[in-house]
């Protein structure tokens, strides 16, 4: 082998004994949220379906500002107008109607005003369909939110004391969860729909009714988990009360949990606030919700397509938009399950 | 396996005892009767109405008769639908029901299999993407709007199915259609997902290592092992196909129970609301039943638990 | 001796999120018929990576973009899917390291091991599991005809390893691939496995590639040793040579970290500081340096080439360059030196 020639002075010693520099951690480390937030906005998805998601939310909360009419305002001569945007002459919005094979203004036929126009149409009162989903969808999201709030409000604490508890306290709070999950959820839902007066509250009772079992026992196996932690151990060797273990130390380490299971949950919210109001026992008239509106819509199908397509693209939307978010977050707060 | 067999058994009836009990107790706290909406009947017409149906005799009394007669097989009568007895309006209408909710899982169950196992293999290809694609979709649009989509495109306007009708296989296509969708993009993201996690593990690159081509390493060791998770989740499909079906036999007037409920829902039907109630839950126990046994029976590590050397 | 296998110039790269990863930077080895050649190193070193480049066994975003896997003089890189299929389990397979996860739990043992035999050859499915008995009898499985018909879980850890070496060579390959087959048991264990596939090794004649990190082991059952470091060898030769006449710093590092018979109370084992190079941008140099306490200029500068000590022993440092200033060595590697003299006298 040939042997290379190096200049003489190339062979000193760099001394690298005792050399602590290589110990040294090259980059900072992120705090785990940081990491989490980090994964969840790389996802293009995830950030889609946020972005529409918080417009939605947006459009709701300032739902009387933002809707162009009162959407329970019935207006007996303009009922079943077409979609029309502006002056514009866009087919499909502009105001024209297929009536026995002709396209006829329908505007022009009631003799509405001069400078009326509904983008969405109207319905067969005659009410504003575009004011109509936007509260619509205000009510349906107000109902998911606070079916959430009810399910965290009774799965968090119920999940905690029996993950915590253990013993014969968790034996018996598990029964109750079991017999509870035994009977389907749809049939509580129906049931206590129509024991309860209907309304908003009564479709919140008895969508959160049901709902709190998954919850309540996702964080009664992590808190099983978390109890035999170190850090936890030694807070309880230390002498912290309960509660301050419980808020210091469970919630921040179960809201991986808690965040991915909402996100699940409010689609379910979402879906049984319409099912109940498509069969006619949710949201009482005149108010509007993404379920009635599709009830109305589906009734008028035939003939008026308009009517029905625009709450179904905003729940399916919603839908979606949850759980992909849902998907993109589990895999934030988890980046094993991704790959 | 008998023992535990017995003891779900057991637990079956326990269960149906006390949703059978709570809902009694819950229809006898409502307010009124389908017979005080209808205020056409005089207070002596009522009388007579209310003691044919032994409404007239003390709470307890009733609940006793009713139990007793449940364990006969009886759900009572109904108040509308011509006084049938709730049975047999049952049984009238669960054939219509099974066989779109059977064809709903079967075909979603196939197809989402199918379209699991092949994002899987081809993972974060654009079959990947497509396969993610529909299966949120599956998911998220409600059954009843499908239903609705379906109904309006391929019957109303194209003609190639009928409208709402039932009488040959033509028309339970749309009904399974729609309900299909659900359990598809259900079990297709769990076959993806045990999918993955299969094929990353050991013992599949084993099989590789033996000389096992990539599709034989997929059928022989990498089907079977995802597919077993599969079944548990047959029972909550068992259950969303249920609540689907409630609307969708609706919307295509399908006569089958779930229509059935709905009607007796706006009707106020009390006696069929019950029966139909503890028969959807004796269902869905016995199909939770039946999947666990089934689970037990087709994983080798649950039949043979206790035999391990560990 | 008659050369096998022999593997020049492999270079493997991932693509990651984070860029390319180099993980195997120019591997050169030979392999002769029956005999057992060890591969040492700290894990991420790319042992692993090697070995499952000969069969192939790689991620998909594994990469080997140069070099040649010579076997019986055809290049194992250039054969086509079906191809390598055939020679998978066959002429080579493999043991991997964890046997409670290696074994398809939905599957019986019998089965799992008549596998390969129903994929390369033309026998019944009644032959197969015969000869799978017999196989399995072999690896010191008791009852194998009534255990046959059994489950992975209805095995110990050692038995199921046991199990996974029965289906390795149940076609009696030429080579035998071992990834680290012994890291995940028990010490007792450890020693059961290797004296099994020492004695199998004699009874079937197969050669034997045995990956560890871990060179307590590898005195027991190689001829022949190499040190792979950051997707390099680093030094290789006869197990004597590399245990008793380390050249490389590394190589020093390793067996200076390892207690042996001789390790006395007050001797404390030593420990390498800092941690391998970050192989997505390798270093220039010599990638042990930065760890290296007689890292030269040199070394940052220049990767060694391989130095010849002996016929069969070479290593990678500049440390062997005739211009090179003398070092002296740890105490507990010229205690190895010593002995070695004396191995060289005995013989």
């Amino acid at each position: 082998m040939e042997i290379p020639q190096i200049p003489k002075d190339k062979f000193k010693f760099l001394n690298n004994a005792g050399n602590k520099e290589q110990e040294k951690i090259g980059t900072p480390a992120l705090t785990y949220m940081q990491d989490v937030r980090r994964r969840l906005f790389k996802n293009k998805v995830a950030v889609v379906c946020l972005t529409l998601l918080t417009i939605i939310v947006f459009i709701s909360v300032f739902a009387p500002i933002i809707a162009p009419y009162n959407p329970n305002a019935q207006h007996a001569t303009l009922s079943n107008l077409p979609p029309k945007l502006g002056n514009l002459n866009i087919p499909g919005f502009n105001g024209y109607q297929n009536m026995g094979g002709k396209m006829v203004d329908a505007y022009a036929q009631v003799h509405a005003p001069k400078g009326t126009h509904y983008l969405l149409g109207t319905d067969y009162l005659g009410r504003d369909l575009l004011s109509r989903i936007i509260y619509g969808t205000r009510l349906s999201l107000i109902v998911a939110v606070l079916a959430t709030l009810v399910d965290l409000l009774i799965g968090i604490p119920y999940g905690i004391v029996s993950g915590w508890k253990g013993g014969m306290t968790d034996n018996v709070m598990q029964r109750i969860v079991e017999i509870v999950s035994s009977v389907p959820n749809l049939i509580v839902v129906i049931l206590m729909m129509i024991i309860l007066k209907p309304g908003l509250i009564s479709i919140v009772l008895a969508i959160a009714i049901t709902d709190w079992v998954t919850m309540a026992r996702l964080i009664r196996a992590q808190t099983f988990q978390l109890k035999e932690q170190e850090y936890v151990l030694a807070a309880r060797t230390l002498g912290e009360s309960s509660t301050k273990i419980a808020t210091k130390h469970l919630i921040p380490n179960l809201s991986s949990t808690i965040i991915i299971q909402t996100m699940f949950t409010i689609p379910n919210a979402i879906f049984f606030e319409a099912f109940l109001s498509f069969i006619g026992i949710g949201i009482p008239a005149p108010n509007a919700s993404l379920g009635t509106l599709l009830s109305d819509g589906q009734k008028a199908f035939r003939f008026l397509p308009y009517q029905m397509w625009a709450p179904a693209i905003i729940l399916s939307i919603i839908m979606i938009a949850t759980n992909l978010l849902g998907d993109g977050l589990r895999d934030a707060f988890d980046p094993q399950s991704s790959d | 396996m008998a023992k535990y067999i017995l003891k779900r058994i057991l637990y079956l009836f326990l269960t149906l005892f006390i949703i059978a009990s709570i809902t009694f107790f819950l229809m006898k706290m409502l307010p009124g009767t389908p017979f005080s909406n209808q205020n056409r009947l005089s207070p002596d017409q009522l009388a007579i109405v209310k003691a044919q149906y032994g409404l007239d005799q003390p709470i307890f009394i009733q609940y006793i008769r009713y139990i007793g007669g449940l364990f006969q097989g009886n759900l009572g009568t109904s108040f509308q639908f011509n006084n049938e007895p709730v049975t047999q309006l049952i049984g009238q209408r669960l054939a219509p029901s099974m066989q779109i909710g059977a064809q709903a899982m079967v075909l979603g169950t196939i197809l989402g299999i199918l379209l699991g196992a092949v994002a899987a293999i081809r993972k974060n290809s654009w079959v990947d993407t497509l396969a993610t694609f529909v299966s949120i979709l599956g998911i998220s649009i409600p059954s009843f709007v499908l239903a609705v989509l379906l109904q309006f495109y391929l019957a109303y306007k194209w003609h190639i199915y009928p409208v709402a009708l039932w009488d040959n296989f033509q028309s339970s296509v749309l009904p399974t259609i729609a309900l299909a969708a659900l359990p598809l993009g259900n079990v297709a993201r769990f076959m993806r997902t045990e999918m993955v996690d299969v094929l990353s593990s050991d013992y599949i690159e084993l099989a590789k290592s033996k000389g096992n081509s990539e599709w034989q390493v997929v059928i022989k060791h990498a089907l079977r092992n995802s597919l077993i998770p599969i079944v548990t989740i047959i029972g909550p499909m068992a259950v969303s196909t249920m609540t689907g079906s409630m609307v969708v036999e609706n919307i295509f007037s399908i006569p089958g129970i779930g229509e059935q409920f709905v009607k007796s829902i706006t009707t106020n039907d009390y006696p069929t609301i019950m029966g139909l109630t503890i028969f959807y839950s004796f269902l869905l126990i016995l199909v939770f039943l039946v999947v666990d046994i089934l689970y037990v029976l087709i994983d080798p590590r649950i039949r043979l638990g206790n035999g391990g050397n560990d | 001796m008659d050369k096998i296998l022999e593997v020049k110039d492999l270079h493997v790269n991932f693509a990651t999120y984070n860029g390319t990863v180099q993980a195997i930077r120019g591997v050169n080895f030979d392999l002769s018929a029956g005999e057992t050649l060890a591969i040492v190193g700290e894990s991420g070193s790319g042992k692993s990576i090697t070995v499952r480049s000969i069969l192939q066994l790689l991620a998909k975003n594994a990469d080997i973009n140069k070099g040649t896997i010579l076997y019986h003089g055809e290049d194992l890189l250039k054969k086509s899917k079906k191809e390598m299929d055939n020679i998978r389990g066959n002429k080579i397979s493999m043991i991997f390291q964890d046997p409670m996860t290696s074994l398809d739990p939905t599957m019986t043992i019998g089965k799992q091991v008549a596998e390969p035999l129903l994929i390369h050859n033309k026998v019944s499915k009644k032959e197969a599991l015969g000869r799978a008995e017999e196989v399995l009898r072999l690896v010191g499985i008791p009852n194998p005809k009534e255990r046959m018909n059994d489950y992975p879980h209805q095995f110990s850890g050692g038995q199921r390893q046991r199990i996974v070496i029965a289906i390795a060579i149940v076609d009696y390959p030429e080579i035998l691939i071992a990834d680290e087959p012994t890291t995940a048991l028990d010490v007792t264990v450890q020693a059961q496995i290797i004296d099994l596939l020492k004695e199998l090794q004699q009874k079937i004649g197969t050669a034997i590639i045995f990956i560890t990190h871990d060179l307590g082991v590898v005195a027991g059952i190689a001829d022949r040793v190499a040190v792979m470091y950051a997707g390099k060898f680093v030094e290789y030769g006869s197990v004597d040579e590399v245990f008793y006449n380390p050249q490389h710093p590394y190589t020093w590092g390793l067996l200076d970290s390892m207690p042996t018979l001789d390790t006395s109370e007050d001797d404390h084992l030593n420990s390498i500081p800092g941690t391998p190079p970050n192989l997505l941008d390798p270093p220039k140099g010599d990638a042990f340096a930065p760890r290296n306490e007689y890292a030269m200029q040199i070394d940052l500068e220049e990767q060694p080439p391989f130095f010849k000590i002996s016929k069969t022993h070479y290593a990678a440092t500049w440390l062997l360059h005739p211009d090179a200033p003398k070092v002296t060595p740890p105490k507990g590697i010229q205690k190895r030196f010593e002995k070695f003299k004396k191995l060289g006298d005995s013989k």
